[in-house]
């Protein structure tokens, strides 16, 4: 049975409802969900534009009318690119016609659309009847991007199994890319219920990004608690009226959990684990850090989990069945390894990070992130990043770079209680040798703290 | 530079193998003897590193595994750059 395309859900929403809040015109649900895709059925399309309302009419035009559809990253270029490219043999791409990359898509075979060009009013029918596949680029941080292959439907699992087209109208703001896993989640979760969705210009000052989720009364807010920490020291973030705020893409910490709570007593504040491979994983709304143990001997939203060799296993009804290419994800029984390490602490447990970042000292391995809760936990630390940095007698050391909360600190000062408080409590091995401080940490697109080269 | 290499290690030593008696420095220490393990000699190449401002096992092509403090000291000498 074909299910219903994305531009069908979004029509049982009041057309004159705002879908969209740009930088430019607002983008209504009847405008949203009007536009069809004017090629061939039997095709596969790349879409690339910097507009989140270009992108919006484009996704929902293109399921349910293609075989296959993929959100292009805005910032993804080079050999990350042509990778993607590679893998997803596009037919057709819709890209802006200022973008510098229409080359790399002409010489992948693909037709490059302007959205004018691959769009039209309602026709009658999409000719198109499966299912469409929509690849989702993983971030590749440590390789090049796969594609993941996914439906609508286990794309937006969660977003239509709560789906309410004439709920009472919330504003929800856009921190993450849209083409990116978490972003998806936001992007489905607003628009499928007939919210507004607020685009955010990602190259603005964080205050001023700020500013304009205020400006437009948003009260829904969803960010890694990297950039939940950058939000609280921004002043713009105490006019923000938020009624719910949802971190996820790294472990929430404790502290952060605690101090969003004090800033943010009206929220109600939620921590998810998911991973790109998996479909949604888990959600925890009690303001303690981990996820609840019970969350292993049961079935929890459609998600079953379960802890084998301190590693997190999930298995969903929707996981994403392959990467484009049909490599096989998860054993035989459909358990996937997210690769994520996990502490079990009384009745919580803790995703202490990814086993692709461990660093091995001398054969020790050490947790990155582990190591980064610790050093903020100490309140002279604003942000840290922590990496490896080679050593011709343990292969690898581990490093940090580290933001001060008071910049103007004596460096040697802050080295030693940094030290020292990592040496309480960390191994050996874990504390960091190589301390550099840092005016600023950089954060990546996907919102994860980087070191800088 | 040799001073330097000699201050360093005793303060690695200090924080690194508490309690432990220091060796004699002498060139012909064998590092493997000295009671500094694998991770005390990566920092001690790292807090030198932060001293002279090169860590000459990075620095050099060939890898190279000095056996004694001697041998350790003229390394970092015969590859200051």
């Amino acid at each position: 049975m074909k299910p219903t395309p994305l531009n069908r859900l979004l029509g049982e929403v009041d057309p004159s409802r705002v879908a969209l809040i740009g930088t430019g015109a607002d983008l209504s649900y009847g405008e949203l969900s009007e536009a069809d895709w004017t090629g061939p059925a039997e095709a596969r399309v790349a879409v690339g534009s910097r507009d989140l309302a270009t992108m919006a009419r484009a996704l929902a035009a293109l399921d349910g009318a293609v075989t296959a559809l993929c959100a292009i990253p805005p910032q993804l270029d080079g050999d990350d690119l042509n990778a993607v490219l590679e893998q997803g043999e596009f037919d057709y791409a819709i890209v802006d016609e200022v973008d510098k990359r229409r080359s790399a898509f002409e010489a992948a075979g693909a037709v490059c659309l302007s959205s004018d060009e691959a769009l039209s009013e309602r026709v009658d029918e999409a000719a198109f009847d499966g299912a469409t596949r929509w690849l989702v680029p993983t971030s590749g941080t440590t390789a090049a991007p796969k594609l993941v292959v996914h439906t609508l439907e286990s794309l937006a699992r969660a977003a239509l199994a709560g789906r309410n087209p004439s709920a009472k109208p919330q504003v929800w703001g856009m921190l993450y890319d849209l083409t990116r896993f978490a972003g998806f989640q936001v992007f489905f979760q607003a628009l499928l219920s007939g919210h507004a969705l607020v685009g955010d210009t990602p190259d603005a000052p964080l205050g001023e990004r700020l500013g304009r989720f205020v400006d437009a009364g948003v009260t829904h807010l969803s960010a890694t608690p990297t950039l939940w920490r950058k939000i609280l020291m921004a002043p713009e973030h105490r006019d923000l009226t938020l009624k719910q705020i949802t971190l996820g893409g790294e472990a929430a910490d404790q502290p952060t959990l605690t101090a969003l709570a004090k800033a943010f007593p009206e929220a109600r504040i939620t921590h998810i684990f998911a991973s790109t491979e998996a479909g949604v994983g888990m959600a925890v709304s009690d303001g303690r850090a981990g996820f609840p143990l019970a969350y292993t001997q049961a079935e929890h939203g459609g998600v079953e989990i379960r802890i084998e060799d301190e590693r997190l296993q999930v298995r969903a009804v929707t996981s994403a069945s392959g990467y484009a290419g049909d490599r096989p994800l998860g054993d035989a029984q459909g358990w996937v390894d997210t690769g994520d390490l996990v502490r079990v602490e009384g009745d919580r447990f803790h995703i202490i990070g990814r086993e692709s970042g461990v660093i091995n000292v001398g054969g020790d391995k050490v947790v990155p992130d582990q190591v980064r809760a610790v050093l903020l936990e100490n309140p002279i630390v604003r942000e840290a990043v922590v990496y490896a940095k080679k050593s011709s007698f343990t292969g690898a050391l581990v490093a940090a770079d580290i933001a001060l909360r008071d910049p103007a600190m004596d460096a040697g000062e802050a080295r030693a209680a940094i030290k020292k408080h990592a040496a309480s409590r960390l191994s050996a091995t874990q504390i960091p040798r190589i301390l550099r401080f840092v005016s600023d940490i950089d954060v990546s697109s996907a919102g994860k703290a980087k070191p800088q080269s | 530079m040799r001073d330097t290499i000699d201050a360093a290690f005793l303060r690695v030593f200090e924080s690194h193998a508490e309690g432990k008696e220091p060796p004699a420095l002498t060139d012909d220490l064998i590092l493997l003897e000295s009671g500094l393990d694998s991770l005390g000699f990566a920092i001690l190449v790292v807090e030198l590193e932060e001293e002279l401002g090169f860590d000459p096992f990075t620095l050099s092509d060939e890898p190279y595994y000095p056996q004694t403090l001697g041998e350790f000291k003229d390394f970092y000498e015969a590859n200051t750059p």
